[in-house]
């Protein structure tokens, strides 16, 4: 699974091969990996023999997710497309919506993966549901329970005349 | 993967960012902001960006954006936290005039149901006293005003409960507001003395127990350490 994500059907297409932190190779289309902004950025400076991205602050992890994002929203994206071309009513959107809330409800740490990856990465939309998720996860909490939920130590009651 | 606290050392710029976006997109309100302030120095030290508050000044006080312009020196959250302040007052004056107007009508209710109740008790002693087509017609008279009855004592049922939830809602505000108040002194003069502002710590606590459910009360009570 690590090895290889292409489905090789029907005509061969153009692939890149993004390499995690942890020395993985996972060969994606071109247009799954163009997803993210820079990776399109450097993309034609690149000779075509050359699509390799070592990605050094991505885990294989995290980067099997982020693929998984990104090929959804890509072939989401044609069959919207598809879709309003043929003028038949879909409700595409509406579930890649649902994927979406489904896909980024993950607990904490990964959370935080997914949102380094989709910084490192600039993949805006995944960033923007990465960020609304940690928002939706602080609304509403005590102080005590944003501790817990976030993980860190009770060190907010300082003394005000204490230097930092 | 590696343990623990990795949400605290996630880049300032995304948290801001979560913040912010938070805020526009109306997830997080200042209570949110507030708790997530005294959660931790490094959160209380993200929190007191000026641009959050502007944002959230210009979000929930439309009204009083064009003022003080002038004024950008100063710190957005405190002019939040006393934009906040005459709200709360204004709120808490609404209601009691609300309260105040209930309570007069209420006295009418009062007034009119004894009315209708004498005229139900001498239809009683009409009823034994008639009969015939004249029974009918007192009959006919007598559910007119047991119906009127059941009506009138409903709604002061009704009015009785609402001004009695909006006392409490007066006491609780009252609370809050005083917090509020005297916390500001507070940090007013602290903040003169405490560079860092990490006093403010403090004031966030106060500021948020008195709307919080009981069972958060108790923890922002806990937070406050003095």
């Amino acid at each position: 699974m690590k090895d290889s994500f292409n489905p090789s059907i029907e005509p061969p297409k153009k692939t890149v091969t993004l390499v995690s932190s942890d020395g993985y190779d996972f060969e994606v289309e071109e247009e799954v990996a163009l997803e993210s902004q820079v990776i399109k950025d450097g993309f034609e400076d690149k000779a075509v023999d050359d699509r390799e991205y070592l990605l050094f602050n991505v885990h294989s992890d995290t980067l099997e997710l982020i693929i998984k994002y990104c090929e959804k929203h890509v072939s989401s994206r044609k069959s919207i497309s598809a879709a309003a071309a043929s003028s038949s009513s879909s409700n595409g959107e509406e579930a890649l919506k649902e994927w979406d809330e489904h896909f980024i409800s993950v607990d904490t740490n990964t959370l935080y993966d997914i949102l380094m990856a989709a910084d490192y990465l600039n993949i805006k939309s995944l960033l923007d549901l990465a960020i609304q998720k940690v928002a939706d996860t602080i609304h509403g909490r005590s102080p005590e329970q944003i501790r817990k939920k976030f993980n860190i130590e009770n060190d907010s009651i300082i003394d005000p005349w204490a230097s930092e | 993967m590696k343990e623990g606290k990795l949400m605290e050392v996630l880049p300032e710029e995304i948290w801001i960012r979560i913040l912010e976006t938070g805020i526009e997109k109306w997830i997080l309100t200042h209570k949110d902001i507030c708790s997530f302030s005294i959660s931790c120095k490094n959160f209380n030290k993200l929190s007191n960006d000026n641009s959050l508050w502007s944002t959230l000044l210009s979000l929930d006080f439309p009204h009083f954006q064009n003022e003080d312009t002038s004024s950008s020196e100063e710190s957005q959250k405190n002019l939040y936290k006393s934009r906040l302040e005459i709200y709360r007052q204004l709120e808490r004056d609404f209601i009691r005039r609300t309260v105040f107007n209930q309570e007069y009508r209420l006295g009418v209710l009062g007034r009119k149901i004894k009315r209708v109740r004498r005229e139900l008790k001498v239809i009683n002693e009409q009823m034994e006293e008639n009969s015939g087509v004249l029974l009918d017609m007192i009959r006919d008279r007598y559910f007119v005003c047991r119906e009127e009855l059941a009506y009138v004592e409903q709604e002061h049922m009704d009015i009785q409960k609402e001004v009695t939830s909006m006392r409490t809602t007066i006491m609780d505000k009252d609370g809050d507001f005083h917090a509020l108040v005297d916390v500001g002194q507070d940090t007013n003069l602290l903040e003169d003395d405490a560079l860092a502002g990490s006093s403010e710590d403090f004031e966030e606590s106060s500021e948020e127990e008195p709307e919080e459910s009981s069972e958060e009360s108790s923890d922002g009570e806990s937070e406050e350490g003095f």
